[in-house]
């Protein structure tokens, strides 16, 4: 399985829409730079809002361009016959190509957090370890939705794939704050429902710590813990039932 | 004797919502000896590749078995196979390509040893290219490297010999000559029937899903006007 992580990760690092997306993820968090003068003395925060907001963006693009190519391209172009009539069983594979996909995933949000984290210490003048902690909530809901994306890919073509993570990633974002309000305007029915939903579609809110980096809250250690090990099973999860998937898949 | 490949009454149908149902294989059964070297053949769409597939478990079959070197659950390990069309990692170079495929069976496998594997196949001064600039004629010697790397028993090629010019196709002729003579197992499928002669010991012809000959050469006197004859 070694093989099929080291080849999806050196294949999509050697992509040049990779550098491209790290090229303007990189752009944008300086872009507070402009930006910032207009803000009225809110230049720090606008540029914590705008780095993360970048990282987790350039982040997606990455796994929207590279992870659904990958798979379909495996698939498609026919590369994967190669390596499933060797000693691979399909479950490895897929575990490999997710891995792969992962790590590149990873470099490319630790060459922007690293950024970030950098220009944000500079503007504050201390390290702000808040902005680690929050890339690295950024890096977790990547991986939940590499795992989306993988699953997609199964069953999917490129495009649909990315219609569907990017539905995905929506409703990640919006069931857990539609939920309070449902209860609070009583609509037992619809709340229910979203619930159910809430066990279905990641919930992309615990790992996201904008709000308490931007306006400098406290990061409470038992949300931080809970989110990755949530991030952890949630990707394990999907990538199994991928896995299930392409084991029935004629090729 | 050994049977490196023994396939069973294979049936495979597909099914689609947009076209008709196509029957792929009906009740198609034939074993291969150790040491043979068969050759398949069949117009297209007679199930030639359909049947490789599942030989090689990327399809699975309606009904049917396939059993590859008696059931030695390491068989995997024993099998070249080289598709129609190879392809490979665009961004990764020809060496790159072959190490890791190697790899995936022999984790020890030397840098020598892939160097000399791309030397035989006349790929040596292209290695450090990535496969994106490579011909037709290059990807296809490389899906040959790979398929030999290893020194497996069995070698199932489709269309081996499918996009390379002249010289090229007497290289690779002479290259799986060379691994008929140290005992190897191959059974490929071609459209080119001129390379069936000098290779082959026996011929399988499939049409329409069904085996409809299955001879050794001696017995066949001329083999375009057999295939004519019972494809007619």
């Amino acid at each position: 399985m070694k093989e099929v992580v080291l080849n999806s990760y050196r294949e999509a690092i050697r992509d040049h829409v990779l550098l491209v997306v790290l090229a303007f993820g990189i752009v944008m968090i300086f872009s507070s730079l402009i930006i910032g003068p207009l803000t009225l003395g809110e230049e720090i925060r606008l540029a914590k809002g705008i780095g993360l907001g970048s990282i987790l963006f350039f982040g997606l693009l990455i796994i929207l361009f590279i992870g659904n190519r990958t798979l379909y391209r495996e698939l498609n172009e026919k590369t994967c016959y190669l390596i499933l009539t060797r000693p691979i069983t399909r479950f490895q594979f897929i575990a490999g190509k997710a891995i792969g996909l992962f790590l590149t995933t990873l470099v490319t949000s630790l060459i922007l957090g690293i950024i970030f984290i950098s220009y944000i210490s500079l503007l504050t003048g201390t390290f702000q370890l808040t902005a680690l902690l929050a890339v690295i909530g950024i890096v977790f809901q990547l991986t939940m939705l590499v795992g989306v994306v993988i699953l997609a890919a199964t069953f999917l073509n490129p495009f649909l794939g990315s219609v569907f993570t990017i539905f995905v990633y929506i409703l990640g974002q919006m069931i857990p704050r539609a939920i309070p309000l449902a209860k609070f305007y009583k609509h037992h029915a619809i709340a229910k429902i979203l619930s159910l939903f809430h066990y279905i579609f990641p919930d992309l809110t615990y790992l996201d710590f904008r709000e308490m980096l931007i306006y400098n809250n406290p990061m409470p250690l038992d949300r931080l813990l809970f989110g990755f090990s949530y991030a952890i099973c949630y990707s394990l999860v999907l990538v199994f039932v991928a896995g299930l998937i392409f084991e029935q898949k004629d090729l | 004797m050994n049977s490196p490949i023994q396939v069973c009454s294979l049936n495979k149908t597909y099914h689609s919502l947009l076209h008709p149902t196509v029957t792929a294989l009906n009740d198609v059964s034939f074993t291969i000896l150790q040491g043979e070297t068969v050759a398949f053949l069949g117009p297209n769409g007679a199930g030639k590749t359909t049947a490789i597939k599942i030989i090689l478990d990327l399809l699975r079959p309606d009904h049917g078995s396939v059993r590859i070197f008696d059931g030695d659950p390491e068989g995997r390990k024993r099998i070249g196979y080289l598709p129609e069309n190879p392809s490979f990692y665009r961004f990764l170079t020809g060496f790159e390509n072959l190490l890791s495929l190697a790899r995936m069976v022999n984790p020890n496998i030397s840098l020598e040893k892939v160097d000399e594997t791309l030397k035989l196949v006349g790929l040596y001064d292209a290695e450090d290219r990535p496969v994106k600039s490579y011909s037709r004629g290059m990807i296809q010697r490389l899906g040959i490297a790979q398929a030999i790397i290893h020194d497996p028993d069995l070698l199932i090629l489709d269309e081996p010999l499918s996009s390379l010019d002249p010289i090229g196709r007497r290289e690779m002729r002479e290259i799986l000559i060379n691994m008929k003579k140290r005992g190897k197992t191959i059974f490929f499928s071609t459209h080119i029937l001129p390379d069936v002669d000098p290779l082959a010991d026996r011929v399988i012809v499939i049409n329409k899903g069904k085996i409809v000959s299955d001879l050794s050469v001696d017995e066949i006197a001329n083999i375009e006007d057999h295939l004519i004859q019972i494809l007619k």
